[in-house]
């Protein structure tokens, strides 16, 4: 399947900007269901100066510095992608053997999944989060099934409600009024699996825009979306995503991933002048362009 | 100091000492200096002691000058110095080279192919835990070696083994505290220096410049290398001061610095100058708030992305931080076997890390018997001993690292020898870590010879030991031993090409002496009033209770920052109290009053140190000094004090003038000075003629206040050379106005300021300059018949505006923010 994606960053300023770097997480990667046809990262005014590289995520990063006095800035990336169907997953370890086989593992997967295995900038493992995954992670349980079941848990007990959160919201208040988007949602299964000394990734992209036959809208499309990764050792990946109770996805696009938000914010950058404020404004459209 | 050693001098039992061995007999290496001790006496050591704290604060050493607050951490040198060996050294030397070496491998490793994670040398969660591992580094194709410069604070344990308590690879400062206590040591012991034969630290210095440019861009060839120091003000400035100015460099701070089209530059006067070296004496966490974290807005944005283009050297490299923690003391022997193959040869102070569970089990069995560690200090409170807690306090550590086991290190107790020191006068045995440097070139690690020793006072943690007192360490040659690294060095050591670099002035550098300028000018102005009333009032009594009073307290109030006087109502406040409330006033630390201008100055020369030479410097010493004694009440309010410390000021401050003429070279710094006190200048005489001439005084007083103003504008004796007679109002207008040839009129300073305009390098903004300028020489010929009130308006509006287009157009540092967002 075959989506175009496009996604636009504005940011208008109350005063004028002298010069402004810009990192932006955007082109998405390569993955084993996704291939990469053509990806694309402007900006207005454009930039005097880019750069393009990898981050140490393997994820694509673009530099980009407007270096001449603006007022607003547009950052836009456009971007078409194949995607399979994922490879279903049937077993996995009981999850408490899981910790022991992730510290012993020499690939690469070993080493990411131990990174985010522990605290990271948005998400603090805490004996709460601990308590709510306990209800999932019950003794003995397949790995993944006790991941899908707390993914579940979070579709059925939070509410979807933009108004609550902000990327500052703590992750403990998302936990105590059981509400937010999908990062937070993302990040409370992340802190959940990590309370244990588990392994869980961020991982951030684009869902379709297109309810399915007989069924509902997906919760999220028109907004860069944001769902979790968790690893089995000897398979690889499992994708799920809280937010519309999938695992793994199927019509998830992907951008890149990283130990949660802060990692793979899709566009960060710092300006020099002297605006009181600005106006951010987000327009992400997800379109399925071909089979 | 009772010198009969070993007699006087005990130190504890069954401990290593450094200065006597197990019988009580004075080690070998010592005896020297021993001798020179019962030769020089206890007086005279203490007195060279205090000979010893002058030196230092002669070096800029003297917090005062970094420190904003009024009662400031007096720097201190133990007169007895740290001696080690030829044989001993050899060892150290040996253990810090292969350190050197060893780090920077394992950060070649962690920014590279992570195999010691990969392998489970270092456990992941070790490394992850500490926030100076910066993952935006990891790739980044940067100059090698990425460790420059390192440091190791060592100390032997009770045994006399020599343990490294702590590496510095991030930003480590000490090099020049060593320069600094060596050059005071030198000249208090000349003797034993020539006996001893001491290592000299020069040749090391020529090291670590071909070091530092070493990790330039390849295609450069005469690298423009720059010392990325903190703000003035902040800890560590003096020393990177003192560096810049040793090693030649300019001195920047991070709002110096901008990057462009992937390129570091310099702002100078002369515009933006390309740097291909960046010598960071800032931590790599505050260095690039775009990429490093944690991300406050400090740092220099975009510095990581033009080491990402190959385009700067940044030394040491971005990330080596993460080295600096203690989380990897317990892995470095493991890790230096892994990736080298080696053993070794120092080893650190035993370290346990609390993520290994058998480790944390037996902390929280008897936290007692450790020394607790955050290995990701953000807060100096980070390491603490456990059996100085409180019970809540234990509980609440054991409770954070029982959450977060990962994040802590523990050191069990241990006992360390002991090292003379002298305290109050008197030798005494105590314990001492000592800070040594190396420099890496090529494959090779050089050892400082020599180093920064640091006093632990009883019950404090040997880590915590301050730089506040200081031992030289003194590194005795051996004569048999032809020590190879010197011939070695000198074909070590390229040639650099000469930059000139006397054209560019940083921006920071351009305001603080401007700002010297006017603050010198501002202290001079209220100085020179201030002790011209007292005298005036001293001699002639009468005066306090005449409607000269109101004359003398405008022209007071209006050079120093005082609110404009009514004269009808100052008037009637008249007499001896009220005079000295307001003498008091002009003195205190309120904006424009003469305290406030010094403690300004001294922070403007602090800032930039590099251009001022040592004379100036004692100069400046004597000005702080000075401002202590206005600082007391007693010192403001007692007219025999105020009077003396008013004339010891106003020599001082002439000094400071006469060098800035006689000693500054004529480049844009020395503009910038002058620029400054011409235009305060100018400002403070308009001033002066507002608050006493533009209303007539009455005719009874004029001849004394005549006298006052011609005294306050220095320029008395020329009025009396010039007209041998009564004091007449178009007489002074003509010379304090018009008279260019009186360096103390109007006309002569906006010549002065005119003559600077045109001469500097740089100037997008000339012709708006030139504009005020032209208005304010305007107003100088303004005629009327209230002619003088009228100039004063004329000429002081456009000087007013001229100082803040000047300011706005070279010093303004355009602010930043952040930019979020989540989508």
């Amino acid at each position: 399947m075959r989506y175009r994606v496009s996604h636009v960053t504005e940011y208008r300023y109350s005063a004028q900007v002298i010069n402004g770097h810009t990192v932006a997480h955007l082109r998405p990667r390569q993955t084993p269901i996704q291939t990469v046809v053509s990806s694309e990262v402007t900006t207005s005014p454009a930039a005097d100066h880019a750069d393009e590289y990898l981050d140490a995520f393997g994820n694509h990063v673009s530099y980009r510095a407007v270096e001449q006095v603006h007022d607003q800035l547009v950052v836009t990336g456009i971007y078409e992608v194949d995607i399979t169907t994922p490879e279903q997953l049937l077993w996995s370890p009981p999850w408490e053997e899981l910790r022991g086989t992730v510290a012993t593992d020499g690939t690469a997967d070993g080493l990411l999944a131990r990174m985010c295995s522990i605290e990271s900038t948005f998400v603090t493992p805490s004996a709460d989060l601990a308590r709510f995954a306990s209800w999932s992670f019950l003794p003995g349980r397949p790995f993944h099934e006790a991941v899908i079941d707390l993914s579940h848990r979070i579709y059925t007990e939070f509410a979807f409600d933009p108004s609550f959160s902000d990327v500052s919201t703590p992750l403990t208040d998302v936990l105590t009024h059981r509400r937010g988007v999908c990062q937070d949602f993302a990040h409370v299964a992340i802190g959940s699996i990590r309370s244990l000394g588990l392994p869980a990734r961020y991982v951030s992209g684009y869902i379709e825009n297109r309810p399915a036959p007989g069924r509902v809208k997906l919760v999220g499309a028109d907004a860069s979306h944001a769902w979790c990764s968790v690893y089995i050792p000897g398979w690889g990946w499992l994708d799920v995503d809280p937010t519309n109770d999938q695992a793994p996805p199927r019509s998830h696009v992907t951008v890149g991933w990283g130990r949660d938000y802060a990692d793979v914010a899709p566009v960060r950058g710092v300006v020099f002048g002297s605006p009181a404020t600005q106006e951010l404004s987000v327009a992400v459209e997800v379109s399925r362009i071909g089979e | 100091m009772d010198l009969n050693i070993p007699v006087s001098y005990v130190p504890p039992a069954g401990r290593f000492d450094e200065l006597v061995d197990e019988h009580g007999a004075v080690r070998s290496h010592w005896e020297s200096m021993v001798r020179t001790w019962s030769a020089l006496g206890a007086a005279e050591i203490v007195r060279r002691q205090t000979v010893a704290e002058r030196l230092l604060v002669a070096e800029g050493a003297g917090h005062v000058f970094h420190d904003d607050r009024e009662v400031g951490v007096s720097w201190g040198l133990d007169p007895v110095p740290y001696v080690i060996g030829a044989t001993e050294w050899r060892g150290i030397e040996r253990g810090l080279s292969q350190r050197t070496r060893v780090l920077d491998a394992v950060l070649d490793d962690l920014y590279g192919p992570r195999r010691l994670l990969l392998d489970g040398v270092i456990p992941t969660a070790a490394v992850m835990g500490s926030r100076a591992y910066q993952l935006a580094a990891i790739g980044v194709s940067t100059p090698r070696p990425r460790l420059v410069l390192y440091a190791a604070d060592l100390v032997r344990d009770s045994g006399g083994r020599w343990l490294v308590l702590r590496d510095h690879t991030d930003a480590p400062t000490g090099c020049g505290y060593a320069l600094m206590n060596r050059t005071v040591l030198a000249r208090l012991y000349p003797e034993p220096f020539r006996h001893l034969g001491v290592s000299p630290l020069s040749g090391w210095f020529a090291d670590l410049r071909s070091a530092l440019s070493a990790v330039a861009p390849a295609d450069v060839t005469g690298p423009r290398t720059i010392l990325l120091g903190p703000k003035p003000q902040r800890p560590g400035f003096v020393e990177a001061s003192y560096l810049a100015t040793h090693l030649g460099y300019h001195l920047a701070s991070s709002g110096d610095l901008i990057t462009r089209g992937g390129r570091v530059w310099l702002r100078t006067l002369g515009g933006l100058e390309q740097i291909d070296v960046v010598f960071r004496r800032l931590a790599d966490t505050g260095s690039d708030p775009l990429e490093l974290r944690p991300s406050g807005l400090g740092g220099v944005t975009g510095l990581l992305q033009s080491v990402r283009e190959g385009n700067v050297g940044v030394a040491n490299s971005l990330g080596s931080g993460v080295a600096d923690r203690l989380w990897l003391q317990p892995f470095l022997a493991d890790a230096a076997q892994h990736l080298l193959g080696e053993t070794l040869e120092l080893a650190s102070i035993d370290t346990w890390w609390c993520g290994d569970p058998e480790k944390l089990a037996a902390v929280r069995a008897d936290p007692q018997a450790f020394v607790l560690h955050d290995a990701d200090p953000v807060s100096p409170a980070a390491s603490v001993f456990g059996d100085s807690l409180s019970d809540a306090d234990l509980t609440d550590w054991l409770e954070r690292i029982t959450a977060a086991p990962h994040r802590y290190v523990v050191q069990p107790k241990i006992e360390f020898a002991s090292t003379p020191v002298a305290i109050d006068g008197e030798l005494r045995s105590g314990t001492a870590s000592i800070r040594v440097q190396t420099v890496r070139i090529g494959d090779e690690a050089i050892v400082l010879p020599g180093g920064h020793g640091r006093h632990v006072a009883p019950g404090q943690l040997v880590i915590n030991s301050s730089d506040a007192f200081g031992k030289d360490v003194w590194v005795l040659t051996d004569p048999t031993v032809q020590r190879p690294t010197i011939a070695a060095a000198m074909t070590r050591r390229a040639r650099l090409p000469q930059i000139d670099l006397r054209d560019s002035l940083p921006t920071r550098s351009a305001e603080a002496l401007f700002w010297l300028g006017r603050n010198a000018e501002r202290a001079e102005a209220a100085s020179r009033t201030a002790r011209l009333i007292i005298a005036r009032t001293g001699s002639d009594p009468a005066l306090l209770a005449s409607p000269w009073m109101g004359h003398a307290i405008a022209a007071l109030r209006a050079v120093s920052g005082g609110r404009p006087a009514e004269r009808e109502v100052e008037a009637t406040a008249r007499g001896s109290d009220a005079l000295a409330a307001e003498i008091a006033a002009a003195l205190d630390d309120r904006s424009g009053a003469v305290a406030n201008s010094l403690r300004h100055l001294a922070a403007n020369a602090g800032g930039v140190r590099e251009f001022l030479s040592t004379a100036t410097w004692r100069v400046l010493n004597g000005l702080d000094a000075e401002r202590s004694v206005l600082s007391s009440t007693t010192g403001r309010s007692d007219p025999f004090l105020v009077t003396e410390c008013l004339d010891r000021i106003m020599v001082d401050l002439a000094a400071l003038a006469g060098l800035v003429m006689e000693s500054m070279v004529r480049g844009p710094g020395w503009r910038f000075l002058d620029l400054g006190r011409r235009l305060e200048r100018a400002v403070l005489l308009l001033g002066v003629i507002e608050a006493t001439l533009s209303d007539p005084p009455a005719d009874e007083v004029a001849q004394p206040v005549y006298d006052l103003v011609l005294g306050a504008s220095e320029s008395l004796v020329a009025y009396r050379r010039r007209y041998r007679s009564d004091v007449r109002l178009a007489a002074i207008e003509d010379l304090l106005v018009h008279d260019d040839t009186n360096p103390r009129s109007l006309a002569f300073q906006l010549d002065r300021v005119n003559e600077h305009l045109a001469a500097l390098p740089w100037n997008p903004d000339a012709s708006k300059h030139r504009r005020f300028l032209d208005a304010a020489a305007r107003g100088r010929l303004g005629e009327g018949p209230d002619s003088l009130a009228k100039l004063v308006l004329g000429v002081r509006g456009p000087l007013l505006e001229l100082i803040r287009e000047l300011m706005l157009a070279w010093f303004t540092h355009p602010a930043r923010r952040g930019l979020g967002g989540l989508s």
